[in-house]
């Protein structure tokens, strides 16, 4: 199954608007997760239409990604994409797309795509964060 | 193409209303266009001879060096355009192409596409202040692309670079430069990336440098960035509606000929020999690029880039005297500081990302227009603290 993560600033009260946006165009949540970090919330989310859902939710602003990315924290430090590119294809990974999401107090997210995506989630574990 | 030189006998074309209505959008674009000032869009162009153009579906179909038979096209001022702009970026003599796109972003997609074709195993490596066009581009073309860190004024942070080239040094690097960031007219420097690309002994390699905003500034600066083909970039993309002024979005591409050749003949396979984006392609946009070259010449774009920066430093003295914490990158016109309130980004059409807002200076502007701009900003900040 397909799941989304949204990537938030926890002040905007994420969760109310997020559930409204699904319900006002008739998609189902067939389960939600919602973490805090700070500043930010992360929102994971399992829903009837996914494609409909993505495109809802980027027209209505949020950064949104579906699992077929995977979503990785690591400290923010000068050389730190390099480590994470570095550790993915030292596996025999191939990386297709590696994104800085944000730079913040709590690290950097990094949103990548890759020749094999399990393998990066079980690589990364707690870091990994949809 | 009604070819109307008999406005004698018809009345006009649309009825009162639709007429009125026109009336109030010039009124409303006129008074929109004099409070524009976070958009790299130069309004100094008067384009008055062309306008008897609108009466021709000018139409430049395929390759501009090739012939036609559509004989209702402007190729050949096209090419004279683009000549002014080869030389400008130092292209090697009797070894480049290009053609009058719809906008940066067409020119960077094709310089991508150019990359893929060359190197279709490449990494293309692009920084974070880079224009979010560029992330559809490589969608589109379906690229492998890895972003690299920027530093605090735009710029790509080259250490991260080096350290991220490192780890893929088997794959060919496609390295998308900007010269001239979208918020901070931050440039990536040609000069060190090659030497990081030297020194890691990198044997294939492709540059495309986004010269959207700083293409029609960066060669008339006296301490010229190392951005063009003589500084090793491939292929280059420049923004005609910017700097250069145009009524409509338009801009130059132009790219090394062997590379170019490449392809076509890769192309020849489908039996056709269009290297351009497009089929169909705007006729009239390489007038308004032919006309700026003829009228400006490479004297009077120095001249509009020496008035712009002059006004930017101004601009910044006046933000900091008011206390404001104002700054640009060194031979930027654009101007940065804090963000401003919504209301002033919407009045002003100020660009706002990061934290931070800026203006763009144009040679349109002049001393009492910065004044009064300058005016409003610290008394926006001066509300907000
Ligand atoms: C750095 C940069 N690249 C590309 C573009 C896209 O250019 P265009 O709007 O001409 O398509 C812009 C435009 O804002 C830009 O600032």
């Amino acid at each position: 199954m397909k799941l989304l993560t949204i990537f938030c600033t926890a002040a905007d009260n994420p969760m109310t608007r997020v559930t409204e946006i699904l319900g006002q165009h008739g998609i189902d949540i067939r389960s939600i997760d919602f973490v805090e970090h700070g500043d930010e919330a992360l929102l994971n989310l399992a829903v009837s239409d996914h494609d409909q859902a993505l495109a809802r939710l980027i027209d209505a602003g949020y950064r949104v990604v579906s699992n077929d990315i995977v979503l990785l924290r690591t400290p923010d430090r000068p050389g730190a994409l390099a480590q994470v590119a570095r550790r993915i294809t030292d596996h025999g990974i191939a990386i297709r797309s590696l994104t800085l999401m944000q730079a913040g107090d709590a690290g950097l997210v990094v949103a990548v795509a890759t020749s094999d995506n399990p393998g990066v989630r079980k690589l990364f574990g707690d870091a990994v964060l949809n | 193409m009604s070819g109307r030189d008999d406005d004698s006998g018809g009345g006009p074309l649309l009825p009162a209303a639709d007429r009125q209505r026109l009336r109030d959008f010039y009124a409303y674009l006129r008074q929109q266009a004099a409070l524009l000032a976070g958009y790299p869009v130069a309004q100094d162009f008067d384009y008055d001879e062309l306008k008897p153009l609108l009466d021709y579906s000018l139409n430049n179909v395929g390759d501009p060096f090739s012939g036609s038979t559509c004989k209702i096209d402007s190729r050949e001022f096209e090419r004279e355009a683009l000549e002014f702009w080869a030389r400008q970026m130092r292209a090697p003599a009797g070894d480049w192409w290009g053609y009058v796109t719809n906008g940066g972003t067409e020119g960077n997609l094709y310089g991508l596409y150019l990359a893929r074709e060359l190197h279709p195993q490449g990494i293309v490596y692009y920084s974070q202040h880079t224009h979010y066009s560029v992330a559809k581009s490589l969608h589109f073309l379906n690229m492998r692309n890895i972003m690299i860190r920027s530093q605090p004024n735009g710029e790509m942070d080259y250490a991260d670079l080096r350290e991220t080239l490192k780890v893929n040094r088997d794959v060919p690097p496609i390295i998308f430069a900007n010269i001239g960031t979208t918020m901070t007219e931050a440039r990536d420097d040609l000069g060190e990336i090659n030497s990081i690309l030297d020194e890691l002994a990198v044997p294939k390699r492709y540059i495309h440098s986004d010269a959207a905003m700083c293409g029609a500034i960066a060669p008339f600066l006296d301490r010229r960035p190392r951005f063009d083909f003589a500084d090793g970039a491939d292929s280059i993309a420049i923004s005609g509606h910017k700097f250069i002024g145009s009524p409509m979005p338009c801009g130059i591409v132009l790219a090394r000929r062997s590379h170019v050749n490449r392809i076509a003949s890769a192309i020849a396979y489908i039996g056709n020999l269009d290297t351009t984006v497009t089929g169909s392609r705007n006729g009239h946009t390489p007038m308004f690029m032919w006309y700026a070259v003829k009228r400006f010449g490479e004297p009077g774009f120095r001249e509009r880039v020496q008035r712009s920066l002059a006004l930017a430093e101004r601009a910044v003295r006046s933000l900091k005297a008011a206390g404001i914490d104002a700054w640009r990158n060194p031979d930027a016109i654009t101007v940065v500081f804090p963000e401003v309130s919504q209301a002033l980004q919407h009045r002003r059409q100020l660009a706002t990302a990061y934290g931070i807002s800026h203006v763009i200076v144009m040679p349109h502007m002049d001393e009492p227009y910065i004044d009064a701009l300058v005016a409003e900003i610290a008394a926006d900040l001066e509300n907000r603290r």
